[in-house]
């Protein structure tokens, strides 16, 4: 019996140094790897300085960057993510050069699953067309996390002609939030507002079109063009944004139509009372700061009354607006006279520094 | 710009691929600078009083760049300020700028453009 304890102990205690010394071992070789990365980076850095400072060439740069790819993609990918011009332009021809992008687009085609995402992101920010075709068919893909990043992949590159179907992909997909949404379709660039002009133009004055085509509600769909069409101050975009700026149109349209006339600065030809006494806070609050923005007469008494509504935002942007349509005489007189409004209106004198 | 003396600059920049860079053009403009990665450098690297300008990222370790920016003008510590950061949302911008920051550019950027509104800023300092 003695024994039998005395050899499992034995098992036992080797079983632990052994898995200690493998450890050891595990830890020694990334340590050392680490380091030889490290080392690597360091003379990639120098040669990649180098030719963005225009001292080496192209072609000289290439020689230099061309080994351990997966290594050199996490090397460059903070300069992909942060650079843009001429900087930006010239590693993306480092990389065509040195034969990172067709690397990649092999790993793409024939990769692990892993390696294909990498793949996937990394021809995407460097705006390699000839990924296209393989990124087209991953849109179909089981695969979420491929799927996904072939999205964005896609719209890094800015093929328009798949726009719609990533479209109809990202609006069905609730894992993408409206923000995303947005994200995604404006690094097509601002070309595609002209798409979703046309599209529009086409398909949006027929009773449930856009629905039957992109599958979801009228009022996601335009919300989201709204929004691309404010990003991108494309003045043509008002035109269809007129015909449903009437007050029992969806809030949440309406919403993103104030919102995006904002950004453009770009004057409606409309009756804009009707919206200050909207039930929707929001609306209200979205009103008040376009006339503010767009510096709109008439609409004073209406923001005088607004300047004691019961939410803070509708208040705040009335009080804003009167003093950006030249009427700080008002407020001024709301603070002497002691009338409702007074607290709002000393709030936005002060952040005025008036 | 001036060419009587060399301007010494600040980077607060988390990413050290990106503030090397900076470096490395800076110093083809005969601009000198010094990095740091965390936010809780940045104070007492400027009360030294030897830096011209300050390029500060919003989003730094330890301490945010936007609690740096406040803490600098609240000490009435007059360096210019160049914000550097990957928030391009509208109220951002006008936040920092409200908090006193005298430029404002986000990434991507492009180094040029980043060396022009630095020396700008540097002119209007002189």
């Amino acid at each position: 019996m003695r024994t039998i304890l005395y050899y499992a102990a034995s098992v036992i205690m080797f079983l632990i140094v052994l898995v200690i010394l493998t450890i050891i071992v595990y830890h020694l070789k990334n340590r050392r790897k680490e380091k030889k990365y490290q080392n690597q980076k360091k003379k990639w850095e120098h040669y990649l300085f180098k030719y963005l400072a225009e001292e080496i060439n192209v072609e000289e740069a290439a020689l230099k960057l061309n080994s351990n790819y997966f290594y050199l993609y996490d090397f460059i990918k903070p300069y992909l993510k942060n650079l843009k011009g001429d900087d930006f332009e010239k590693i993306k021809q480092l990389v065509k050069e040195n034969g990172m992008n067709k690397f990649f687009l092999e790993k793409l085609e024939q990769g692990r699953k892993e390696e294909k995402i990498k793949a996937a992101v990394f021809l995407g920010k460097v705006e390699e067309k000839k990924a296209l075709p393989l990124l087209e068919i991953y849109l179909d893909s089981d695969n979420k996390d491929l799927q996904t990043v072939s999205i964005w992949a896609i719209a890094d590159i800015g093929e328009q002609r798949l726009f719609f179907k990533i479209l109809k992909i990202v609006l069905k997909e609730s894992r993408f939030t409206f923000e995303i949404l947005t994200e995604i379709l404006i690094r097509f660039g601002r070309d595609i507002c002209g798409e979703i002009e046309t599209f529009l133009k086409e398909n949006f004055y027929q009773e449930n079109k856009l629905e039957v085509i992109l599958g979801v509600p009228e009022y996601q769909a335009l919300s989201l063009f709204f929004d691309i069409f404010g990003y991108y101050r494309y003045h043509p975009g008002v035109q269809l944004m007129e015909p449903v700026l009437i007050p029992e149109y969806n809030n949440e349209v309406l919403i993103h139509i104030f919102k995006s006339l904002v950004k453009m600065e770009y004057p409606v030809d409309k009756d804009l009372s009707v919206f200050l006494s909207h039930d929707d806070w929001v609306v209200r609050s979205q009103t008040a700061r376009y006339i503010g923005v767009i510096n709109a007469d008439g609409y004073l008494e209406e923001l005088q009354v607004l300047i004691n509504d019961s939410n803070w935002w509708v208040r705040y942007y009335s009080a804003w607006a009167i003093l950006k349509t030249g009427n700080i005489d008002v407020l001024k007189d709301i603070i002497k006279s002691e009338k409702k409004g007074k607290e709002m209106s000393e709030y936005v004198l002060a952040q005025n520094n008036i | 710009m001036g060419d009587e003396r060399d301007y010494k600059i600040l980077i607060a920049e988390d990413d050290e691929s990106i503030s090397r860079l900076i470096s490395y053009k800076f110093k083809n403009q005969n601009l000198e600078s010094e990095v740091v990665t965390d936010g809780d450098q940045v104070l007492p690297e400027i009360e030294k009083g030897v830096y011209d300008a300050l390029i500060l990222d919003l989003m730094l370790p330890v301490l945010d760049g936007m609690s740096i920016l406040n803490k600098i003008r609240e000490n009435n510590i007059e360096i210019p300020v160049l914000i550097l950061s990957a928030r391009s949302q509208e109220k951002d911008i006008l936040k920092a700028l409200k908090s006193g920051a005298d430029e404002y550019l986000t990434k991507p950027f492009r180094p040029e453009e980043l060396i022009i509104r630095l020396k700008m800023l540097l002119d209007g300092v002189d």
